[in-house]
């Protein structure tokens, strides 16, 4: 649990903030409260028990994936899971990113050089110019 | 399905899970058949007889592989499209269901659930059973395009029958008081994957809440979890 502090951490204060501001987009209010319950990298104590419920069961789901691959494998298949091509807008990765630094991620407009597909609404890397 | 040094890491047949599609719909896949390419049409409208259980998802599981190795076959008329360089073959099957998910008030979740599955698949000739998405989407809603996180895996998919032995009994308690939820939510005829989702979350919720009461006053008890968790 401790060697996935970089990511688990700011999940579950991300999680349990979702929940208590039921918001579904990245607001002011909620990157600022990303960015003091990160302060000092530990948490206040009105959000250490959701944390811990947030970790908890991210524990037992992963310990639940790493037993299921080997027995599938004897059964006689491979199980696989997949990877993400990115995350969205309304995301631990990017509300932490605009909590912690001067980063403003945005997405992708629907009047782009694209002119078929979906607009998913998803954040566009900032590349360096 | 090739790997970047051009070497096959699948057989031809892949079956693909995948979280129950809000709407009925026809899904366009991609099948080569070793000389060409042919675009075979799925309907992910996959009726499930309540009463079929797990032979009847064995059946329906043979009549799809065999579907599935015969793109001369398939309704419709194939249309060769471009190359691809894979091999593999993909298809939807949706949300598995067997009889001992119904009676496990919660679902037996993927620990119990896909190794039984994976014997399910191999019988039918199958060499891997990929499980999409597995990250977390529960805050965004029902679309598999917008995790909450690259590293998180989904809540749903958590058998709160194999948790740790010692929360086990009181997960099982927890799964008691949420079955009526739970039954209505497995009888409907489709899944209703939100509906899925909040019942397990209810459940989740309610199994680290009589954890949390259970372990309040007895630290020695707590203290593995909180040591593991901070």
């Amino acid at each position: 649990m401790k060697e996935q502090r970089a990511w688990l951490d700011d999940y579950a204060l991300f999680s349990v903030l979702h929940a208590r501001f039921n918001a579904s987009w990245p607001t002011g209010r909620t990157v600022r409260a990303i960015a003091v319950g990160r302060v000092g990298e530990r948490p206040a104590d009105e959000h250490r028990d959701g944390m811990l419920q947030v970790k908890w069961l991210q524990w037992q789901l992963d310990s639940q994936w790493a037993s299921s691959a080997p027995r599938s494998e004897r059964s006689g298949v491979e199980l696989m899971g997949d990877q993400p091509f990115t995350v969205a807008m309304d995301s631990a990765d990017v509300v932490v990113a605009m909590a912690t630094s001067s980063t403003r991620p945005h997405r992708a407009s629907r009047r782009s050089h694209v002119t078929v597909g979906h607009d998913w609404g998803l954040p566009v890397f900032n590349w360096p110019p | 399905m090739i790997d970047e040094r051009g070497e096959r890491l699948i057989d031809r047949d892949l079956l693909v899970l995948m979280k129950a599609p809000p709407r009925a719909g026809r899904v366009q896949v991609a099948v080569e058949d070793g000389r060409d390419t042919w675009l075979v049409e799925f309907d992910t409208a996959i009726q499930t007889s309540r009463r079929s259980g797990l032979r009847g998802q064995l059946s329906r599981g043979r009549a799809f592989a065999g579907l599935l190795r015969q793109p001369l076959a398939v309704r419709g008329t194939p249309v060769p499209v471009a190359k691809q360089a894979g091999g593999a073959v993909v298809a939807r099957a949706c949300v598995i269901r067997c009889r001992r998910s119904v009676r496990s008030r919660l679902g037996r979740g993927r620990d119990r659930d896909l190794p039984r599955f994976g014997t399910l698949g191999a019988q039918c000739g199958f060499s891997v059973v990929q499980l999409l998405p597995v990250h977390d989407v529960s805050t965004t809603g029902p679309s598999p395009y917008a995790p909450v996180s690259a590293f998180a895996l989904d809540p749903a998919y958590l058998s709160l029958d194999a948790c740790e032995d010692s929360w086990r009994g009181w997960a099982r308690s927890a799964a008691g008081r949420a079955a009526p939820a739970a039954d209505a939510a497995k009888s409907a005829e489709r899944v209703d994957w939100s509906a899925v989702r909040e019942v397990k979350g209810a459940g989740i919720q309610l199994a680290f809440g009589a954890l949390s009461c259970a372990t309040s006053g007895t630290s020695a008890r707590r203290a593995p979890v909180s040591s593991a968790c901070t």
